[in-house]
């Protein structure tokens, strides 16, 4: 990274921060940028140091963070910089009515754009940043359109969304798409390192589990009580296979009271370790060991390799995903876990 | 300041600058020199292909000073009014942030004062598919009977959520999308015009990637340009649209092809690795095989769309390629889109498709030309890499009529994952309801059976591969189905070693689950170790299947439940 990109603090990306910067000095900045890409990658701050370069006083390509109106942006208290998403629409409501809130609703997304044609009160350009941006309900992504389409000359629109591809094609088509991609994993090993103060192994193996997602990294790697929960919620997950069916059906009806407290996403991520560990096996018993994510296990990857049938692995690697897709659909969550569960192969020789 | 994206600069301000749509402009255009626009208008289409263009030069077309036939001339007070958002007469609505029926009331009640400045007073509203039900009714009757001086122009993306009531009361025009040649000449002329320089080849994929909808053309050339540099590079483009290099779909198709399941996995990890748009990768991936299945099954060369070299390597690929697993692969690869779209675990799910279209066989072989035919048998060898598939994988390549008799099987790897779901439900082989009757009909129907495995019999061996490389060896030395009866299929082995092997269970349960995948009903497997003296394998069948005939020996068939492995001459 050369100096003048530290200020964006950007890990990865450098192709997209390359392009707002000569956006910003060639002065072909769009009116409305929709920012992709998976979870914990950096779009949100990309949003904002965007933001910040902006309307920073030096009014240089880079955001110097230093002034007045970058901290002001930081601290989301700017007058010309308007932020919104789930949180923000959260905000003022009760917890278990947050709790439900599972859209952007298009009473947020007016209020949003509301005053979208007044001019900046003390920067240069105003910002709009919709975070969330994939959870806008129909009406509400449609209410955007106009706006989308011809902004007044001073507004720059920003629309933060994990799957761009889930907004519509008529947003998509008005605005400028950067679609981030994972960072690289050595360069997330790097950054872990760097940052973090974390010994090379623990890196590489954290950089693994990531999938290239540098803000859950970071934060798996400031939690380490968290990485210590996974491991043993992927031990718990392997010892299944040797248990009778009576102990995996118990679990699994655990599993469903988790999931009915309100812990979806706990069961989720369950689910998804689950699934990256076997298809850990099914790469290594296709004959494609290097694509693995569970390094740190590579033995047990390939014992386990030999044991099943790919075909075998594969069934199952469908049925956890159905069984998410499930989950999602709303089902009964103690049947589809349970389902899940009777479908986990069996070992080769030990099958009647 | 920003500088305004190009799709706003560059929007049409007369109807010779606006790119196609010539059904539509021409038709305005009469209407206007005959003096018979109508008083609503309905634009439909895609995104981008040029509705709200239209309807804005339509609104300073009916309020342009110029004389007739220039209209819109885009030069009189009015029509730079009109231009510039700033026509007090020239109202333009947003459905969708407006969409109650106080929203409809408000024009009802304000389309009644005669126009301002202008000639007439035109509504424009834009996305209308998001009026609520309430808001459409109102508008019902305004629509029908606007005061003379009123035109209304309603513009859609998504047609069918607009009532018939609404449909019926305007004159519908439908936009189509912009062919490749018009968007990539546009391209070259709007770079030009900026001071860009494209190569080669730049415009074609730009338009190519976006579909036909002008708007998303020129953003992405928006992109490129704020790049740098006045050349915009093939590169640039490939990188900033994720667009997958060919080589690297050529390569996964040649390991599918090859049924090489480390090498096909390897390519989709490297893609991924290098930080390619997988939903992009798929598409230019289902683009390639249908390219492939058109080829193969001998359709024009005109209906695909690729470059001569690429078309030099279709046609390479086609030759190996069976049309079967093509329609299969096509089919499969095309559902991912969706998948890809909302899976947040990267390439899973084409990593999974993959597994599932080497792994699961191919079902009913659709009959080739029998030209190419010829030439596949002596191709396999070459694209086979696994060295010890090298010496059998042509005997399994090579079609064989009577594997164009087998049943079609809608899809037997479901069925498949559903048999293997409750694998202890045949331990012994459900008999065929029709094997179980008594007589010549039973005998004959074994026969065909017989017939039918030993015409599947090579794709057996080669589907055992997946379960057990060491099974599939064992039955390569030598063993042949020799019998079916009672839905037990007898193999022959050439040793005792081998009998004995093949007899262990798993091994036998293995062969039980493939043949039963392939035959779509349950076999049982029983081993016997080969006759000496015996230098024609079809001789004996025939034998063995004249002598069942006997009534004699059936009894004593039935009796000792036996099965015949040899037909010795006591005459002689």
């Amino acid at each position: 990274m050369t100096d003048s990109l530290t200020n964006w603090g950007i890990i990865g990306h450098e192709w997209a921060v390359a392009f707002l910067r000569r956006s910003i000095a060639g002065d072909r900045m769009a009116h409305a940028y929709v920012i992709g890409g998976p979870e914990g990658i950096g779009k949100a701050l990309l949003a904002l140091r965007l933001a910040q370069a902006l309307n920073c006083d030096r009014a240089g390509v880079d955001p110097c963070l230093q002034c007045r109106a970058c901290q002001r942006i930081a601290h989301g208290n700017h007058p010309d910089v308007r932020v919104v998403g789930m949180a923000t629409q959260a905000a003022g409501l009760k917890p278990d009515e947050a709790a439900r809130q599972k859209e952007l609703r298009i009473d947020t997304v007016r209020e949003w754009q509301r005053d979208v044609t007044l001019k900046p009160y003390e920067g240069r350009r105003r910002i709009f940043i919709l975070h969330d941006a994939e959870r806008l309900t129909e009406a509400a992504s449609n209410a955007l359109l106009k706006t989308l389409e011809e902004p007044p000359p001073y507004a720059t629109l920003i629309l933060v969304a994990h799957t761009a591809g889930s907004l519509l094609p008529t947003i998509v088509s008005r605005c400028q798409l950067l679609r981030l991609r994972p960072v690289p994993r050595a360069q997330v090993a790097a950054a872990l390192r760097e940052m973090r103060g974390l010994i090379a192994g623990d890196a590489e193996l954290l950089a693994a589990w990531s999938g290239g997602r540098i803000g859950w990294a970071l934060r798996m790697a400031d939690a380490p009580e968290e990485l210590e929960a996974r491991q043993e919620q992927l031990a718990a997950l392997l010892s299944l296979a040797e248990q009778p069916i009576a102990a995996r059906l118990r679990w699994a009806e655990e599993r469903a009271k988790e999931y009915r407290a309100g812990e979806q996403a706990a069961v989720m991520d369950m689910l998804a370790l689950w699934q990256s560990w076997w298809r850990d096996v099914l790469l290594t018993a296709a004959g494609c060991p290097q694509a693995i994510v569970h390094i740190d296990r590579r033995d047990e990857v390939t014992t386990a390799a030999s044991h099943y049938a790919v075909a075998d692995v594969h069934a199952f690697l469908t049925s956890i995903g159905l069984t998410v897709q499930r989950l999602r659909d709303n089902v009964n969550p103690q049947l589809a876990i349970e389902g899940t569960l009777l479908a986990l192969p069996e070992r080769r020789g030990v099958r009647r | 300041m920003a500088s305004q994206a190009l799709y706003r600069r560059y929007r049409s301000q007369t109807f010779d600058e606006l790119i196609g749509q010539e059904h539509i402009v021409q038709t305005l255009r009469n209407a206007l020199a005959e003096g018979r626009v109508a008083h609503a208008y309905l634009f439909t289409g895609p995104r981008g292909v040029g509705k709200t263009t239209v309807a804005r030069l339509l609104a300073k077309a009916v309020n342009c000073t110029a004389p007739q036939p220039q209209r819109p001339c885009g030069e009189c007070d009015s029509c730079r009014a009109v231009a510039e958002g700033r026509a007090v007469d020239v109202i333009e609505m947003d459905a969708a942030s407006h969409t109650s029926v106080e929203d409809a009331r408000e024009i009802i009640e304000r389309v009644q004062f005669r126009p301002a400045l202008a000639r007439t007073k035109v509504y424009i509203i834009d996305e209308v598919h998001m009026l609520s039900t309430a808001a459409f009714n109102a508008l019902l009757k305004t629509l029908e009977e606007p005061p003379p001086h009123a035109l209304f122009i309603l513009a859609t993306t998504e047609v069918h959520k607009v009532p018939a009531t609404i449909l019926s009361r305007c004159q519908r025009f439908v936009f189509h999308r912009h062919s490749l040649a018009s968007t990539s000449t546009h391209l070259r002329e709007v770079a030009s015009r900026e001071g860009f320089a494209l190569e080669a080849g730049v415009a074609e994929t730009i338009a190519r990637a976006a579909t036909g909808s002008m708007r998303d053309a020129l953003g992405v050339l928006d992109q490129l340009m704020a790049y740098g540099g006045t050349t915009i590079t093939l590169e640039q483009v490939r990188n900033l649209l994720g667009a997958s290099e060919m080589q690297e779909v050529a390569a996964l198709v040649d390991a599918l092809l090859a049924m090489d399941l480390p090498g096909a996995l390897r390519v989709v990890a490297d893609v991924a690795a290098s930080g390619a748009d997988l939903r992009q990768f798929v598409r230019d991936l289902v683009e390639h095989l249908r390219a492939l299945m058109l080829v193969r099954a001998g359709a024009d060369r005109s209906l695909i769309d690729a470059a001569d070299d690429e078309l030099a390597q279709i046609e390479r690929q086609a030759v190996t390629a069976d049309l079967g697993a093509l329609l299969r692969w096509v089919k499969l690869f095309s559902e991912l889109d969706h998948q890809l779209r909302v899976s947040p675990y990267g390439q899973l799910p084409l990593e999974l498709a993959i597994v599932e279209a080497i792994v699961a066989p191919a079902p009913a072989t659709i009959p080739a030309r029998p030209v190419v035919a010829a030439r596949r048998a002596p191709a396999r060898p070459a694209v086979e890499p696994a060295p010890q598939e090298g010496h059998v994988a042509p005997s399994a390549a090579v079609p064989d009529p009577v594997r164009q008799a087998a049943p079609a099987v809608d899809d037997p790897f479901l069925r498949h994952l559903a048999s293997e779901q409750r694998p202890s439900a045949a331990p012994g082989g459900v008999v065929l309801p029709e094997v179980q009757g008594d007589g010549v009909a039973a005998a004959n129907a074994d026969a065909a059976t017989l017939e039918r495995i030993e015409g599947l019999w090579p794709d057996i061996i080669r589907d055992v591969r997946v379960y057990d490389k060491t099974l599939q060896a064992l039955l390569n030395s030598g063993v042949r189905p020799i019998d079916v009866k009672d839905g037990v299929l007898v193999l022959e082995a050439p040793s005792e070693w081998l009998m004995n092997k093949l007899e262990q269970p798993n091994l036998r349960q293995t062969i039980e689950r493939v043949l039963s995948r392939h035959m779509g009903a349950n076999y049982g497997i029983r081993c016997v170790v080969e006759a000496q003296q015996r230098e024609n394998p079809g001789a004996l069948r025939e034998q063995i299947r004249s002598t069942r005939k006997d009534p004699l020996i059936k009894a004593a068939l039935n009796i000792f439940d036996a099965d015949i492995i040899g037909v010795e001459d006591q005459t002689e």
